[in-house]
């Protein structure tokens, strides 16, 4: 029977030459997935949160991720931090507890929402209420779109423009607001943060407007107010 | 700025004459795309022009008339549309960057560069004007190729037109370009012609801050958007390469001062710590590795290069020594690295020749003594059609 070693070794090659490497993979994760469960408990009992029966699902979004982009990031961290994710088993435990994480972060998260949720009263609410309740859901609606609109802006600023994301993520997001702070980090000069956070907020609102004018925009939004 | 540019175009008239005599003295050796290509743009840029520049008609129908069909199908099939897209999307960021540059020379470069590709469009524009007057001449030939390709540049169309708001920070010149075109001409020509008054000139320095100007009521609703104060959620790949060790400075300075007074995000540190104590332990009594699974990199040369820019698909870096200065790109993903040319700002038209090396693409830019003061353009292409441009000063 081929090691861990000798089999990722195989993957590998196989992936390389396109080759399908799939079934050698399933045979290495199996191999990992007791301590798998492992991780997965220890990541449970921080959250205080989750079930035996959560493991399965966690393991097979690891394994996705593993084979969706893990492999390929594995290589570029042995390359860079030989020392401390040079094992593959190694590098697939941490993916496997960032998959917890990640859902139980997310339960927290939607239970919070679900906290501050309104609903099922609508009926019985009198005409008033109902309209304004409908007006507020109505600009709830609009935020959500600005929401989702605003993120994909950044997502797309993220990917062209990595130098003007990072000192408008400083800035902004973090509220930073103060460019000697933000340049100390980034270790540019001050004029150079204040150009990055210019060109990220040209950007960003080009982003949108470009995106919604691919979706067809309303022709009334293009007039000058 | 319109009279050096009605120049360029009335110099056409001696380039298609100079053409046709090319095209009349017979066979030429090889493929006949490219002189076919270049006929069509010189009687394009003039059939679009031809209130400010005079031409003789019958030259350019003439000329046009010698075409061979070998040499359209072969131009046609040159045509390199996705290479189109992406130069339009290159010039819509670069004219971003020309409008709020670090520096004034920086300004008047990138503004080049953002022309030189908006140019490119016009060129095909002109071809396809061209190609459709032989086609109205009943050339069947013509007729075929100029439908399939103008179908096809519609679409590309369709895909930039909408960030020609970005393109108002090259208005100068755009509208240099514009106002030499014909009524119709200028109304379908959108890279020169759209958000090209005096009006939208400081668009782009209004939406990035630096100047006060009006606004649509579309911009207006992007600028509310995007000045909205809003907090980031650390995303699964930011933590992840957090926990590997591998986050920029400030990733981790932005995940240390969201931990600060979050909660949520210190349990989530809380939990990846006894995540990791687990693993250690689970991992301890693993024998060490006996083979190196992944291909390790190559050793560096002696010399140490200076790294111009560090993505995750690529690398630039530049190796100077006393008789060299050569730029390598350096592919990282080669799943997502497609091509790399490197221009230097003295032919900015001609790439450079390159050679696969160790370390990746080679581009020997010359003598340090021979490019001192120049700059050097390096564009990588992904995959998945994205280029990025970087700047070498020289």
């Amino acid at each position: 029977m081929l090691t861990d070693d000798e089999l990722f070794a195989e993957i590998s090659r196989r992936k390389a030459s396109g080759q399908d490497f799939r079934k050698q993979l399933g045979e290495l994760v199996f191999r990992w997935r007791d301590a798998a469960t492992t991780v997965i408990r220890r990541v449970q009992g921080a959250f205080m949160r989750g079930s035996p029966d959560d493991a399965d699902e966690i393991f097979q979004d690891a394994v996705a991720k593993f084979m969706a982009k893990g492999l390929d990031q594995f290589r570029g961290v042995s390359e860079q931090v030989p020392g401390k994710a040079a094992s593959p088993k190694t590098f697939f435990l941490r993916i496997v507890k960032h998959c917890a994480i990640d859902r139980y972060r997310r339960q927290r998260e939607e239970l919070d929402e679900g906290s501050t949720d309104e609903d099922g009263e609508e009926l019985e609410q009198p005409r008033h209420e109902a309209v304004k309740a409908m007006a507020e859901a109505r600009a709830r609606e609009e935020q959500g779109e600005a929401h989702e609109e605003y993120w994909a802006a950044w997502e797309r600023l993220k990917e062209e423009h990595p130098n003007e994301a990072a000192a408008w993520d400083l800035y902004h997001h973090q509220d930073l607001d103060d460019h000697t702070e933000v340049a100390r980090i980034l270790g540019i000069t001050v004029v150079n943060s204040y150009k990055r956070v210019s060109r990220a907020q040209a950007w960003l609102k080009l982003y949108v407007l470009e995106a919604r004018k691919l979706e067809g925009a309303p022709a009334h939004e293009d007039e000058e107010t | 700025m319109v009279a050096p540019t009605r120049e360029r175009y009335s110099a056409r008239v001696e380039e298609l004459e100079s053409l046709k005599h090319e095209l009349e003295g017979g066979k030429r050796p090889g493929d006949p795309g490219p002189l076919v290509g270049r006929v069509l743009e010189a009687a394009g840029d003039l059939l679009r022009r031809s209130a400010a520049v005079q031409a003789d008609s019958a030259l350019v129908v003439g000329v046009l008339g010698l075409l061979p069909e070998a040499g359209l199908t072969s131009w046609s099939d040159g045509v390199q549309l996705p290479e189109l897209r992406s130069r339009l999307q290159r010039a819509a960021s670069q004219a971003v960057e020309a409008a709020l540059p670090d520096t004034p020379e920086d300004g008047e470069r990138l503004t080049g560069w953002a022309m030189q590709d908006l140019h490119s469009r016009d060129r095909l524009e002109s071809a396809l004007v061209a190609l459709e007057a032989l086609a109205a001449k009943g050339r069947g030939d013509a007729k075929v190729l100029a439908e399939r390709l103008r179908r096809a540049v519609e679409d590309v169309d369709a895909a930039c037109r909408p960030s020609a708001p970005a393109l108002s920070a090259l208005n100068r010149h755009r509208r240099s370009e514009a106002a030499l075109l014909d009524e119709g001409h200028r109304a379908r020509a959108w890279w020169f012609a759209e958000r090209s008054g005096i009006d939208d000139d400081a668009l782009v320095r209004v939406l990035g801050g630096e100047e006060k100007g009006r606004l649509s009521a579309a911009e207006k609703r992007a600028d509310g958007i995007v000045s909205k104060k809003r907090a980031r959620r650390i995303t699964w790949d930011e933590l992840f390469r957090f926990d590997l060790g591998l986050a920029t400075t400030a990733e981790a300075e932005v995940l240390r001062r969201q931990a600060a007074d979050d909660a949520e995000l210190k349990r989530v540190l809380a939990a990846m710590e006894e995540g990791e104590r687990a693993i250690e332990e689970l991992t301890k009594d693993d024998p060490p590795l006996r083979s190196a699974p992944v291909p390790q990199p190559v050793e560096p040369r002696s010399d140490a290069p200076e790294v111009i820019t560090d993505r995750p698909e690529f690398k630039v870096l530049v190796f100077r020594t006393k008789a060299h200065v050569q730029v390598v790109v350096q592919p990282r993903r080669p799943d997502r690295f497609a091509a790399a040319a490197v221009f230097r700002s003295d032919e900015p038209d001609r790439g450079l020749p390159s050679r696969s090396g160790e370390l990746g693409h080679e581009f020997d830019l010359g003598a340090p003594q021979a490019v001192a003061g120049l700059t050097a353009r390096v564009v990588v292409k992904l995959t998945d059609g994205k280029t990025h441009a970087v700047e070498v000063k020289l």
